[in-house]
């Protein structure tokens, strides 16, 4: 009866007007549950059946460890259990557990806190100052961001002979700051990748052991290595969702030679390299786009090729550069973010290829600078802030419009003891003039307010 | 995403009632309905996505399409909406009691299209949601709704009124 009533209310609410009937339509309805022809289930069918459907999935090829190889197959392991898995679940299907996909969890705004504490600050006080070092010039003589508030004052740095200060000359259109918020992404630490791949292994056949028994179970990294002439080791780490193919050195001759200038490939020659080599083992760029070569390595391979330096570059690094909505991310050395691949010059091959499969972001609105004076400040404040020398030659560095970025800063949360990275809304300038002992192509002013207007640390 | 094969058994437990039901109800064979529900599992299992990738009208649909095959064996039937065809021999390992008792509502579903039946059959029968039998038949939901209740008024009209009665009393009696 209780059935009857349910179907006759989902059908008293799709024609409210036939509760006038009702009695007539849980006639029908009554008549047609009576009629149901009975389906009487044989409790053997039901289990002849489900003992068939275990039996063939235990029929799936296996790993059986046998114990005498236990020691030997240490190495060897990782890989077959990978093999099983890949073969029996399409595990690195687009659908599976390692696909390259971003994951974006929104959250309230605000949420990570406020973001340019302290230690925040320190650290990219350092991080900036590493890089900062100018090429062919004293490192000290680059200015060295905010250090003059840090470790480098203590330690009574060496002042150059000729002292050199660079000094930002924007002259770029009117900047326009239309966001008055704008989405700020941290990396989620957590992931479930581990513990779910754990899953599946435990699932394996080892005759001496049964994996089963262990509880909570998570795997932390997986390698795989080709025992071939010029194979490749691959190896993921499942903490932070990290790959990486490199040469399983074994398995390759040592180059003997220093390339030659006449023998340097052209730009698309050695990206074509890395994207053969993507397309070879079927790596899924949808996270990435169009590749590009960093800025050193077309340097090193620029100098080398007129004599200003007598340093054969031996390989080039192509970057497919990570797109998280719809912008670059830029790292803090001032590099772009992104999936690498380290190209050898000589033997044009990929040396080694890393980045994320899948990113898990939690994304927070925060309050972004909308005074376009405050960014120019804080671009003139890069200089002003920075290490002082009377008497310093002043070099402009010339900087052109800017276009929004995303880039990479971390955050230290006290709580858990951990630093987290975060994607910050920022505006990228690029230098535009030849400017000697300056290799840096961009300037970066992150745009949530607080840090744009008082971390002149942030700007390189 | 979790493909994991002991999900599978643990899906067979959940489902294999309705299946078994809903592949009876169209066969009318104890014998029969067990090898498709034997072959719809092993297919199932073959095709396994992972817990999370199937919905509820999945196994349904493996489950419809090895009845169309099967009919389509017997060459009784090239068509899944023609297979309650309750004017017809349906087999002759068709369990007697059921037979009797789809003969007397089979007039009145004689009246309704082979869609209907379908709808009316999945809905009243098989208990399958309305969401569930949308997916299975590739309709929205509010169409197989009011296909539904449309289906259950012309059933109504066309049901004998003295068997309707007399049907009435018994079920009357029954409760």
């Amino acid at each position: 009866m209780e059935k009857i009533e349910q179907i006759l209310e989902e059908l008293f609410m799709i024609e409210p007007e036939l509760k006038n009937r009702s009695i007539e339509i849980r006639q029908v309805v009554a008549l047609m549950l009576k009629e149901r022809p009975q389906a009487e289930i044989s409790p053997d069918f039901f289990n002849e059946l489900r003992s068939r459907l275990m039996d063939k999935i235990s029929e799936q090829p296996q790993l059986v460890v046998k114990k005498f190889i236990w020691p030997v197959m240490a190495l060897t392991s990782a890989s077959v259990l990978l093999l099983v898995i890949v073969l029996n679940n399409n595990y690195f299907s687009n659908k599976g557990l390692l696909s390259s996909q971003i994951y974006v969890n929104s959250l309230s705004d605000n949420y990570f806190g406020k973001i340019g504490n302290d230690n925040q600050k320190e650290m990219l006080i350092n991080n900036t100052s590493n890089v900062s070092a100018a090429r062919g010039v004293s490192v000290n003589t680059i200015p060295p961001m905010g250090v003059s508030k840090g470790l480098a004052v203590d330690q009574k740095m060496m002042i150059p002979d000729n002292p050199i200060k660079y000094k930002m000359i924007y002259q770029g259109d009117e900047i326009k700051l239309s966001d008055s918020q704008g989405a700020v992404y941290r990396k989620n630490k957590h992931n479930q990748s581990g513990q779910q791949l754990a899953k599946q292994i435990q699932k394996l056949s080892f005759g001496f052991i049964d994996l089963k028994k262990f509880a909570n179970t998570k795997l932390d990294s997986l390698s795989l290595k080709e025992d071939r002439p010029n194979g490749y080791v691959f190896s993921v780490n499942l903490e932070n969702n990290s790959f990486s193919i490199y040469q399983n050195w074994e398995k390759w001759s040592q180059a003997s030679e220093t390339i030659k200038k006449e023998e340097l490939p052209d730009r698309d020659k050695i990206i074509k390299v890395a994207q053969d080599f993507a397309k070879q083992y079927k790596l899924d760029l949808n996270l990435y786009g169009q590749p590009q070569m960093i800025e050193a390595s077309k340097m090193a391979i620029a100098d080398y090729q007129s004599g200003r330096s007598d340093y054969g570059p031996e390989s080039a690094t192509i970057v497919f550069p990570l797109i998280v909505d719809k912008q670059f991310v830029y790292s803090n050395d001032g590099s772009i973010d992104g999936l690498t691949f380290e190209v050898d010059l000589r033997r044009l091959v990929v040396v080694n290829a890393s980045g994320n499969f899948s990113i898990n972001l939690e994304k927070s609105n925060y309050e972004l600078e909308s005074d376009s004076q405050k960014i120019k400040t804080a671009l003139a404040k890069a200089v002003q802030d920075g290490y002082e020398v009377d008497g310093a030659k002043e070099i402009e560095v010339i900087l052109g419009s800017p276009k929004k970025i995303l880039t990479k800063i971390y955050q230290y949360n006290a709580e858990t003891n951990e630093n987290y990275e975060l994607f910050v809304p920022a505006l990228m300038f690029p230098v535009i003039n030849q400017v000697d002992g300056y290799y840096q192509k961009q300037v970066i002013i992150p745009l949530v307010k607080d840090l744009a207007d008082s971390q002149p640390s942030l700007v390189r | 995403m979790e493909r994991e094969q002991s999900g599978f058994l643990e899906y067979y437990d959940q489902y294999f009632k309705k299946v078994y039901g809903f592949v009876y109800r169209r066969v009318l064979s104890r014998e029969t309905a067990e090898d498709l529900t034997s072959e719809i599992f092993i297919k199932a299992l073959k095709k396994w996505p992972g817990r999370e990738m199937v919905s509820g009208a999945w196994i349904f649909m493996i489950a419809r399409n090895l009845v169309i095959d099967y009919y389509r064996t017997k060459k009784e039937t090239t068509d899944i909406e023609t297979v309650f065809d309750l004017a017809g021999p349906i087999n002759h390992l068709v369990d007697v009691a059921n037979r009797q008792s789809v003969e007397k509502i089979k007039t009145a579903m004689g009246y309704l299209s082979a869609r209907q039946r379908q709808i009316v059959m999945m809905r009243l029968w098989d208990e399958l949601s309305y969401k569930e039998i949308a997916e299975l038949l590739e309709q929205s939901e509010a169409s197989v709704k009011m296909t539904c209740l449309r289906s259950l008024k012309t059933l109504r009209s066309y049901l004998p009124e003295k068997d309707f009665i007399a049907l009435v009393i018994g079920l009357i009696i029954l409760n």
